[in-house]
């Protein structure tokens, strides 16, 4: 299975990495080996086999509805880069420019 | 020409009214100083394991129960990635091929009483994102944002109809009763303005010659509009300028449209030529949400009374279906009535003084049956008033005006302003006598056939009284007194 520039390209701006054209071949091959390794799983016949969900416990915990003391403003945005007015200050959102819903 | 046939599809957030947040013990009530309910989890720190709140689920259930839908014993969470400023984590947690409900649907019914079952696709439970703040008129000319995390976490719903809905007005009939069915499980504000009930909508036109899946349509999504008309405004607009784009003989591009509210058009906001790519797969943080299936079975039959069932109710009831669909759309004001006609056994006067008088009162002043100062007890008392001739209608209606200002019982009322009707005979007898005496001419017109003199006779007798004499009892006074006093003689 060999993936194709688009392919790549595409995966990259999804994670928001800007490839120059260089870093692109060795991306590809580091890619494919990924790929290739986690293929041999299509050697297998799975037909019936449910698929594993997760690997701990087989439900999870359910939690009381019950509040509890939350961080302090000054605690809560301590890492933001940028804070204002107590909350963070982020450049501006280009329309366009993201994969959100 | 092409004929095209309007699709719409309809997906809906509701906030669900829980203490705290679905994954963390933070607060989530609405608003409060920016980035005061946050913790590492919300704020999406390394490290940090998401615990499910169980009332965030029990709510859920609850609603995708109400809406028909089957809940599975089993469900599961996924993450859905993204990047955008008030998603701290870069990823929701939500639900993608095991939703909690499925195969559900809201009967909705037209101006010609048909009924249509739209369907709904699914119920699933995701967490909310946080709120943003844009440094400007909107994000276009933004310098920049600040980012309140205190609603990131908060439990949502999302409820997905079906493409079945054929017009504007057919969205506004579902959300109008989707809110309806919801109101009545207590499970959120369900405050459109608020933001703690969201709709996106879906619109597509089907040309008449297309038989392909109505998933394949260019679809323009029309995000977040605060109120259930501007959703059917958004859709009108939306349909009419789909329509002329495809008779100039141009392609619909699939994009995400705001609504104005202030001119009522949508307009382009991205383009979602490039397929979404959210690469879910399943929460690792989370193992599969397992719910006993008895304990699902219970909460089916614990729902309350909802929409269909109280609306066919009161239409067995005799109550006209216009009158029906006005109390069931208003739990508050249905719950008013239930408390009212429990204690009162004429219904009909409860419905009428309830949805004329007394609704105007309260919609003068921006009230609401719950916290009117007229209680149903106070209500029941003031129609006691009337059915025992105390008070006619009229003087029943500014007696209303005067407990919804003061707050005081009606008999209170009738007390202090001295308005309890006459109701004997003998003390209207003279105004009735003086009234014939100084009107022979209207008298005469009465006896020679003219039904109408009597009205005008009536009246002067009210006006003489102050309008406390019971217009029955005055009205039965005049006809014996012309009778007696001015008919010719039969013999």
């Amino acid at each position: 299975m060999e993936l194709s520039d688009r392919e790549i390209l595409h995966v990259a701006r999804l994670a928001r990495l800007r490839l120059t054209a260089d870093e692109l071949e060795p991306l590809r091959q580091d890619l494919n080996r990924v790929l290739d390794y986690v293929s041999q799983l299509q050697s297998l016949d799975l037909a019936g086999v449910e698929p594993t969900l997760h690997a701990a416990a087989d439900q999870a915990p359910l939690r009381k509805d019950i509040e509890t003391a939350s961080l302090s403003v000054a605690e809560a945005t301590k890492n933001g880069p940028k804070v204002e007015q107590h909350m963070f200050l982020v450049p501006r959102i280009m329309e366009g420019g993201s994969d959100d819903e | 020409m092409n004929q095209y046939q309007v699709i719409v599809g309809l997906e809906v957030h509701v906030e669900l009214k829980t203490a705290t947040k679905l994954f963390c013990s933070c607060s989530a009530a609405f608003g409060g100083e920016p980035n005061t309910h946050t913790c590492p989890v919300c704020l999406g720190m390394p490290g940090v394991l998401p615990v499910i709140n169980q009332e965030a689920i029990r709510l859920a259930t609850r609603s995708a129960l109400a809406l028909n839908c089957t809940v599975r014993a089993v469900s599961k969470f996924d993450r859905k990635q993204y990047f955008y400023p008030d998603l701290p984590k870069a990823y929701q947690i939500s639900q993608y091929d095991q939703p909690l409900g499925e195969y559900g649907w809201v009967t909705i019914r037209g101006a010609d009483g048909a009924a249509k079952k739209i369907g709904v696709r699914r119920v699933h439970v995701e967490e909310d994102a946080g709120k943003l703040n844009h440094l400007g008129q909107r994000l276009g000319d933004a310098t920049g944002s600040l980012v309140d995390l205190n609603r990131a976490g908060v439990p949502l719903i999302e409820i997905v109809s079906d493409p079945d809905l054929r017009s504007a007005e057919e969205a506004r009939l579902y959300l109008t009763e989707l809110r309806a069915v919801l109101s009545y499980l207590d499970i959120s504000d369900l405050r459109m303005e608020e933001g703690s009930m969201r709709c996106d909508a879906n619109v597509s036109l089907r040309p008449a010659d297309f038989q392909g899946n109505l998933e394949d349509l260019p679809r323009v999504e029309i995000k977040n509009v605060n109120s259930i008309r501007n959703v059917q405004r958004g859709i009108e607009y939306e349909v009419a300028r789909q329509r002329e784009l495809l008779a100039a003989g141009e392609r619909i591009v699939k994009e995400t449209r705001g609504f104005d509210d202030a001119t009522g058009k949508t307009y382009s906001q991205r383009s979602k030529e490039e397929a979404n790519d959210y690469r879910y797969f399943p929460e690792p943080d989370l193992p599969p949400l397992v719910l006993d299936p008895q304990w699902i079975a219970d909460m089916k039959r614990g729902l309350p009374a909802l929409p269909d069932a109280i609306r066919a109710n009161l239409i067995d009831r005799g109550m006209p279906e216009k009158d029906a669909e006005v109390l069931v759309l208003d739990r508050e004001a249905y719950e008013y009535w239930q408390q009212a006609t429990a204690l009162f056994q004429d219904e009909r006067l409860v419905t009428n003084w309830m949805l004329s008088d007394l609704s105007r009162l309260i919609n003068a002043r921006g009230e609401s049956f719950a916290n009117s100062r007229v209680r149903p007890e106070g209500l029941v008392a003031l129609l006691g008033l009337i059915q025992s001739g105390t008070l006619s209608g009229r003087m029943a209606k500014e007696v209303l005006e005067a407990m919804f200002e003061t707050g005081q019982s009606a008999s209170q009322v009738v007390k202090d302003r001295g308005l309890s009707q006459i109701t004997d005979a003998s003390a209207i007898q003279s105004i009735v006598d003086q009234v014939l005496k100084d009107n022979p001419a209207v008298v005469q017109d009465y006896l020679s056939g003219k039904e109408k003199a009597l009205a005008f006779l009536v009246g002067q007798v009210m006006k003489q009284t102050r309008g406390q004499a019971k217009p029955d009892l005055v009205n039965q006074l005049l006809k014996d007194s012309i009778q007696k006093d001015y008919a010719p003689s039969q013999d």
